[in-house]
Formats: C-alpha cells, sequence, structure tokens
C-alpha cells in the first residue's frame, strides 16, 4: 500500500509469529510449518460442535478456519455446496477442532456448486472453539456495529482517502454487509467534506496458490465490481457527475494477501 | 362457554375517548348478530363478536357497516382479536371498504378481519357456497386460475378454492421503477401449465405483453406497523440498494409483498387497485393516505383459545393478543433481553382456577415457544441467509430467521428461499426425500424436475404450473440450485431478474394463523401440522412427536 494513500480494509491482517518445528505427515508431505502461508482450493466441512467449527483439509492436512458467528464476527464460515478459496498462515498455536489453525485466514466462497462439497463431521470429542454466539439466540446486548470506522480526516489529502471495498473471488456484485457498509463510509465521508470528484476502481485479482497455479477471475468482474460500486454510490445520493469510474487488473497474485486483488477502491478527493 | 376475554389497553383507551355515541354504533352493530352464541357473548363484553353462523362475518364490500374498535370473530379453536386503534370507523365512503374498482371487489374482500385480514381458503370456500360462485370474490382477472377459463366453474377456480391462491400477473422481462426492462439473468421455459395461463396467446409469456402469472396466497393487511418499519441504504445480505419510498426518498423495509415489489403502503395500493380491483383511474393520494393510515391502526392476533382460554389482557404471556400487537414496538428479537415473543411467565406455574387441560395446553405452548426460540438445527441451503456470511449450514433455531418483535418476520429483508416454491424441496406428494435423511443425496435438477412432470401422483404440486430457469453463463447462479432450476414461482427473481432471487419469498408475519390457513406462499401447507413436517423434512430437523405438537400449539395461539 502506498505510504501516502490512507486505506481502510474491514479484516484486519494478524500475522502470528512463526516458531516450532514440523512433522512430516503419513503421507510423506512436510509438516506445514507455522508461519507459512497457504493457499488452496477445497470442500470445506462443519464438524457439529456445540458452536460448529469449519474446517478443510489440504495435503492430507486438517486445517482449522474458524467458528460460525454472526454477522459481527470477524470470520464469515465457508458454505457447503461450495468449494472454497483458502489463504492463511499457519499458526504455532494448539490445533482446534482437530485442525491446525489457519490465522488470518481468509475464506472465499467459490460461486459455482459443487455437490459433493457435503460433509459434516461428527464431533469426535472435539469441544467447542472459542465462541461468541451460541447456536441459539444471543445472550448479550447485541456488539455495537463497528460502521463508524477509523478517524478520517476532515479535509482530504490531495491524493484522496482510499476505501477498499474487498470481494469474494469472482464475484462482482454480492456484498457482505461488513463491506457494504464501507461503502456507505465512503459516501458519507464524500459528502460530509463536499467531495469534489469520487474515484472508483475495480480490480480483477487472482490468486496464487500453494501448488504454484495461478487462480484467475473473470476479465469482466474488474468492469462488474467498478459499476456495482457506482451504482451503490449514486444510490448513497452521490452525484453521477462526480464520480469517475474505470477497472483494471490488479497486481499480480504473489501468494501473500492476494485477497486484496479482488477488490475495488473508491477514492474520496478533495 | 368461556367468559369474553379480557381486553387490554389498547381498547380502554378508545372506551375513554370516543364516549357515548360511538359505544352505540358498536352495540348496534352487535345488536345485528344473531345466534346463540351471539348472546352469550353479549352478557360480558358488548363488543362484536362475529361466530361462524353470524351473518355478518363476512364483509362485503361497500357495505357501510362500522368497524368497531375492537371485534372479535371465531376460529377453530377459539377466536381471533382485530383492535383499531382510532376507534370505530364508519365504513361508508372508505376506500379500503368500497368497491373502487370495475369488478365489485374492495380490498377487504381479500383482507377480512375473521380472517386476521388476510383470506382463508374455508372462508373462501363458504363464499363460493353462499354466492354460487358469483361474489366479485372470485372476478376472473385472478380469482380465476386464468380468465379464459369458463366463469363459474369450481374447475376454473381450483386454486383459489382449493388453496386460498390468487393469479399474480407480472410482466416479463421485470421492469425497473422508471419502466424501463431489466436484462434478467436467466431464461424462462414453461415446463406445465395446468392452467393453461402461462401458453396463453393472450395471457401467457409468448403474448402482446409477455406475462408471467404465478399463484399467491394474500398477505395479512394488518400489524403493518411492523411490517413496514426500518430500512437500511442497502441489504444487510448482499449489499444491493434498498428500494426507496418515492414520496420521502427514504430507504424502505422492503417487507411488503411476497417479492417486495411496492415500497410503501400506498404503491402497494395502488398496484392491487389496478390489478386486482382492476379500477378505472388511479386512486387519488387522499384515498392511498386513507388506506396508509387504517392499515397502520388494525392489529390482529388470537385472542382466545378454547384449551388455553384469554390470549389478550393481563395475566397472559407477554406477546399475545391484538393489544400487545398494538401496543408493542418494532424491532430485532432474537435475544434474551428482547425475545421475538416476549415471555410467557404468565402461564409457567399453575394459576388459581386453571383446569388441568388448560395447564397441560399451556405447557405445551411454552415448549413449543422454547423449540421455536432455542432449538437448534442445521438450517441449510437458504439463499439470503446462508449467503448473508454466516455459513451453510448453520446451526442455530426458528428464530435466526424469523427475529423480528411480535411478527416473527426477519427484521432484514425476509425473501428467502426456503424451498417451498423450487424442486425438490416444493415435493409435496411422493416426497423422494421421505423417510430418509436428505442430506443423504445429492441434489439432481434434471431428475427431480423430469419427475415433477411425469408423477402424476404429485398432484398438489401438479396443480401449479412450472417453470425452467436457466441461468445464462455471465451470471452467477443460484447458490444452491445451480444453474437450472425448476420452480412454481421465481418470487423475487420476478421482478430483479436475479438468478440469486429465484425461488425467494418475504417471510410472512406470524399473526392469527389459526384464523387464516392455509400457509406458505403457495398454500402448500394446508395445517399448521404440515407447516411443521414441512420443515422437519426440509432442515431435517428431527422433532420429536412432542416437539411438533408443542409447535404446533405454539403457533396457534400467536
Amino acid at each position: 500500500m502506498s505510504a501516502q494513500t490512507r486505506r481502510f480494509a474491514v479484516v484486519a491482517s494478524v500475522l502470528i509469529a512463526a516458531g516450532g518445528a514440523g512433522e512430516a505427515l503419513a503421507d510423506g508431505q512436510p509438516a506445514p510449518k507455522p508461519g507459512e502461508r497457504k493457499s488452496f482450493v477445497a470442500c470445506p466441512m462443519v464438524r457439529n460442535t456445540y458452536v460448529p467449527c469449519w474446517l478443510a483439509e489440504h495435503e492430507g492436512e486438517l486445517y482449522y478456519l474458524g467458528v460460525q458467528g454472526d454477522l459481527n464476527a470477524e470470520f464469515y464460515p465457508p458454505q457447503l455446496g461450495h468449494k472454497a478459496l483458502i489463504e492463511g498462515t499457519v499458526s504455532d498455536g494448539p490445533r482446534i477442532c482437530g485442525g491446525i489453525v489457519l490465522e488470518p485466514v481468509h475464506v472465499s466462497v467459490l460461486p459455482e456448486l459443487t455437490p459433493s462439497c457435503n460433509t459434516i463431521l461428527p464431533d469426535e470429542g472435539h469441544a467447542s472453539p472459542p465462541y461468541h454466539r451460541t447456536p441459539g439466540p444471543s445472550n448479550s446486548e447485541r456488539e455495537e456495529r463497528a460502521d463508524r470506522g477509523p478517524d478520517l480526516p476532515s479535509r482530504p489529502p490531495a491524493e484522496g482517502v482510499t476505501f477498499v471495498v474487498p470481494f469474494e473471488f469472482d464475484v462482482g456484485e454480492r456484498l457482505y454487509s461488513r463491506d457494504s457498509r464501507i461503502v456507505t463510509m465512503a459516501a458519507r465521508y464524500a459528502r460530509d467534506v463536499g467531495a469534489s470528484r469520487i474515484k472508483v476502481t475495480g480490480y480483477t485479482g487472482g490468486a496464487l496458490l500453494s501448488s504454484g497455479e495461478l487462480l484467475k477471475e473473470r476479465a469482466v468482474i474488474g468492469e462488474l465490481r467498478a459499476r456495482n460500486i457506482e451504482t451503490m454510490l449514486r444510490h448513497a445520493g452521490i452525484s453521477a457527475d462526480a464520480l469517475e469510474v474505470e477497472w483494471r487488473e490488479a497486481e499480480a497474485p504473489d501468494g501473500i494477501d492476494d485477497h486484496l486483488t479482488r477488490r475495488a477502491e473508491i477514492v474520496v478527493m478533495p | 362457554m368461556e367468559g369474553r376475554p379480557a381486553r387490554g389497553n389498547a381498547r380502554r383507551l378508545w372506551l375513554a375517548g370516543i364516549g357515548i355515541g360511538a359505544c352505540a354504533v358498536a352495540l348496534a352493530v352487535y345488536a345485528q348478530l344473531g345466534s346463540s352464541t351471539d348472546r352469550m357473548a353479549s352478557k360480558t363484553n358488548d363488543a362484536p363478536y362475529y361466530p361462524y353462523d353470524s351473518s355478518h362475518r363476512w364483509w362485503d364490500p361497500g357495505s357501510g357497516r362500522t368497524l368497531a374498535a375492537y371485534e372479535e370473530y371465531e376460529t377453530p379453536n377459539g377466536a381471533l382479536g382485530i383492535v383499531n386503534t382510532a376507534g370505530p370507523i364508519d365504513t361508508r365512503g372508505h376506500p379500503f371498504f368500497e368497491p373502487v374498482g370495475t369488478n365489485g371487489r374492495a380490498c377487504v374482500t381479500c383482507h377480512q378481519p375473521s380472517d386476521g385480514m388476510s383470506l382463508s381458503v374455508a372462508t373462501i370456500q363458504q363464499r363460493w357456497r353462499e354466492t354460487q360462485g358469483k361474489d366479485p370474490l372470485f372476478a376472473a382477472i385472478d380469482g380465476k386460475n386464468c380468465p379464459h377459463l369458463p366463469q363459474g366453474e369450481e374447475a376454473s377456480h381450483s386454486l383459489l378454492l382449493e388453496r386460498g391462491l390468487f393469479r399474480i400477473f407480472l410482466p416479463w422481462p421485470p421492469r425497473a421503477a422508471d419502466g424501463t426492462p431489466i436484462e434478467p439473468e436467466f431464461t424462462i421455459e414453461v415446463v406445465r401449465d395446468p392452467t393453461g395461463c402461462n401458453t396463453h396467446p393472450e395471457y401467457g409469456l409468448n403474448s402482446a405483453e409477455p406475462t408471467i402469472s404465478v399463484y399467491r396466497r394474500p398477505r395479512v393487511a394488518a400489524n403493518l406497523r411492523y411490517v413496514i418499519a426500518g430500512g437500511s441504504l442497502f441489504n444487510i445480505k448482499d449489499g444491493s440498494p434498498m428500494d426507496k419510498d418515492p414520496e420521502t426518498g427514504r430507504p424502505v423495509s422492503m417487507q411488503l409483498m411476497a417479492d417486495a415489489r411496492t415500497p410503501t403502503l400506498k404503491t402497494q395500493a395502488l398496484d392491487a387497485a389496478q390489478g386486482h380491483l382492476q379500477i378505472a383511474h388511479a386512486l387519488t393520494n387522499d384515498q392511498l393516505e386513507q388506506i396508509r393510515s387504517f392499515e397502520l391502526q388494525i392489529y390482529s392476533a388470537m385472542s382466545r383459545h378454547r384449551l388455553a382460554g384469554d390470549l389478550n389482557g393481563p395475566n397472559t404471556p407477554t406477546a399475545l393478543g391484538p393489544d400487545a400487537m398494538a401496543n408493542g414496538q418494532p424491532g430485532l428479537g432474537d435475544n434474551f433481553r428482547n425475545p421475538v415473543f416476549g415471555n410467557f411467565d404468565a402461564w409457567r406455574k399453575p394459576q388459581p382456577g386453571e383446569t388441568p387441560e388448560q395447564r397441560e395446553f399451556r405447557e405445551s405452548v411454552i415448549r413449543g415457544h422454547d423449540v421455536f426460540f432455542v432449538r437448534p438445527f442445521w438450517i441449510r441451503d437458504v439463499t439470503h441467509l446462508n449467503t448473508v456470511g454466516l455459513g451453510n449450514p448453520i446451526k442455530r433455531s426458528c428464530a435466526t430467521c424469523h427475529n423480528a418483535v411480535l411478527t416473527g418476520m426477519d427484521l432484514a429483508p425476509g425473501w428467502m428461499d426456503l424451498g417451498t416454491v423450487t424442486l425438490p424441496w416444493a415435493r409435496v406428494a411422493n416426497d423422494p426425500f421421505a423417510g430418509e435423511r436428505p442430506w443423504a443425496h445429492a441434489f439432481d435438477m434434471s431428475t427431480a424436475g423430469h419427475g415433477a412432470e411425469t408423477d402424476p401422483a404429485d398432484d398438489r404440486l401438479a396443480e401449479l404450473p412450472l417453470f425452467k430457469l436457466t441461468c445464462k453463463p455471465s451470471a452467477m447462479p443460484h447458490p444452491y440450485l445451480g444453474r437450472e432450476i425448476y420452480t412454481t414461482d421465481p418470487g423475487r427473481a420476478l421482478i430483479t431478474g436475479r438468478c440469486r432471487d429465484i425461488g425467494a419469498i418475504t417471510i410472512q408475519q406470524m399473526r392469527g394463523l389459526a384464523a387464516r390457513a392455509p400457509y406458505f406462499s403457495n398454500g402448500a401447507a394446508r395445517t399448521l401440522e404440515e407447516l411443521v413436517e414441512y420443515y422437519d423434512r426440509r432442515f431435517d430437523a428431527q422433532y420429536s412427536e412432542q416437539e411438533k405438537r408443542d409447535l404446533v400449539n405454539f403457533l396457534s395461539v400467536l
């Protein structure tokens, strides 16, 4: 990210310090090492613990992705019936639900159906992972939604203030609520500061898998993302005259934070 | 016979405010009733009570009657209460009650107080018998399977008579609010057309004005203060822009209608007057405002149950009865501080004078509430629920989707593909998964579609048209049904043209259920028992027989 440009992504990236020695797996694959980045496409699995936990298998190893929560949670689980693109960093912490913990982890549901992704694992004695919401109704006050966002300058700098809107892999339209809130935030900011120009850029990205395979999004995705954000901003009261909309290929995926290639950017200019 | 229900705050406020004259009007209405049940009711209550044999149970358009501040209507297991918070209304000249269109209908034709401001199939059948099918209710435009069929023959009106379904006819491709066509993400083929309407040269998809006909139940025109509450800039479920009120420019709740095609009560009234009432000239703004105001002052809920006793007023569970609806505030439930349906503390301990039968039933209702609220099961493959970031499946309870206080709707825009109108779940007879675990089967839509098409035993499904929708390669597929979907009603997708909206139907409110069977938008569940069975099958909830009975009892008192 550019030092001159302020960017805001909702999902915090916290790298877990590497450590611990790996062991060889039964099939000869080297055991994953803490700090190692993993990027793979797999069928997600859900374990039937009290609060379900989500896992995925890759090269004979089981990885823990996260626990069922709600829309305030940082982790949004994948979906049975679909493969998922999983990008994460091997943690040195203890296994959860039988899986090596990937943290941070980014999970993207692939749009096409894969009916064979249909595994609900028994709990097999595993305890529920840490959770803030039970399977039933919430037992606490609803958390204040974090939609106020970071402190923003009262006047955008000359290069503008950039809001990054993440998208799932190969998805140009649908946005999770946490991500559509970024658009709301950008529109509100643009109005508050009386922005003269708002630049929207939709990117077509991809992912470099651990296997070396490059997973590319459809070429049209960048345009779809840009058009979608344009529609949302106009719906939020931004004048069409103030909008500049373009789309392009993102930087080449390199296996590191590739989820950020699958995005749109809103730059609010002074 | 039990005594009259204790009435709560809403009615007491009215009595304090209107004085003797209005009371006399209410008494005059009551005096028109003739049955013995009526007379017994009058001993303890002056509010109108309409048993099944009352000639005034049905509201004829233009009858000029007075709608009292509180009325009760007999139901199979008790009574339904209607609270009218503005006090008695002289309905003469009122556009909700007058036949403002050309076919003799009024809004009240399909939103009858006796049926919780909807219309039960029992009432429809009774009306058919009483009028030999000549009531405006059976108008050709939508009270018949298709307008070209012979008027007045039962077979022509079979969907209305047997399932309580009206024909909803929508332009295809869909049009945006400004009238411009929307390029749909999918194509539509008519696989089966039992009504003949979708292939008809005048009314069908290939007519001069291409139209698709689907068949739906009338929704409840009460408790609407809750239904229109809320509204955010973007849909929390998929980020799409929410519709706005054309008058104020503010986002709306998008909870009106099965497909959320109209944003406000006024636009809904305009749409209904043009379609259902065949009005010659658009309603005036004054008329629209009258309808809107009226709909926001009407509340309905079950008020009495033959086993539970009074449901309205003091010493009853906090959410029960129409007074609770009139006095409550809309909002998100789904936690223990503000549960969707309040608390049932009033019934948790034995009460003085309670019969063993009453105690047993009340305990069953409480258990049913607890099943509804906290009993988890795997909720799976529901678009606009499992797709919103919660995961698929998610282990939760009924209250996850039915989370809006007092109505049990979804506080966010509530259209979801529950499977009631899409194969394979829409099957009722010859359920391929009967007695088995559905998750053991991968979906095979081609098999599911062909099975429905060729299986003559699948009678209840075969009554409805069947469409094959094919998502274009450039579009995202339906999240759980792929690119070829068989459906009896594409639902919200008929408005947006999006694959992900195929089969998505807005959650109905859960009040007054016992007065307005059948259930689901297509009337697929004839009884509350069938409704619960559907959920048990759809989600493999594995409810025990006791849990099913408790759920039914709980639903029956809402």
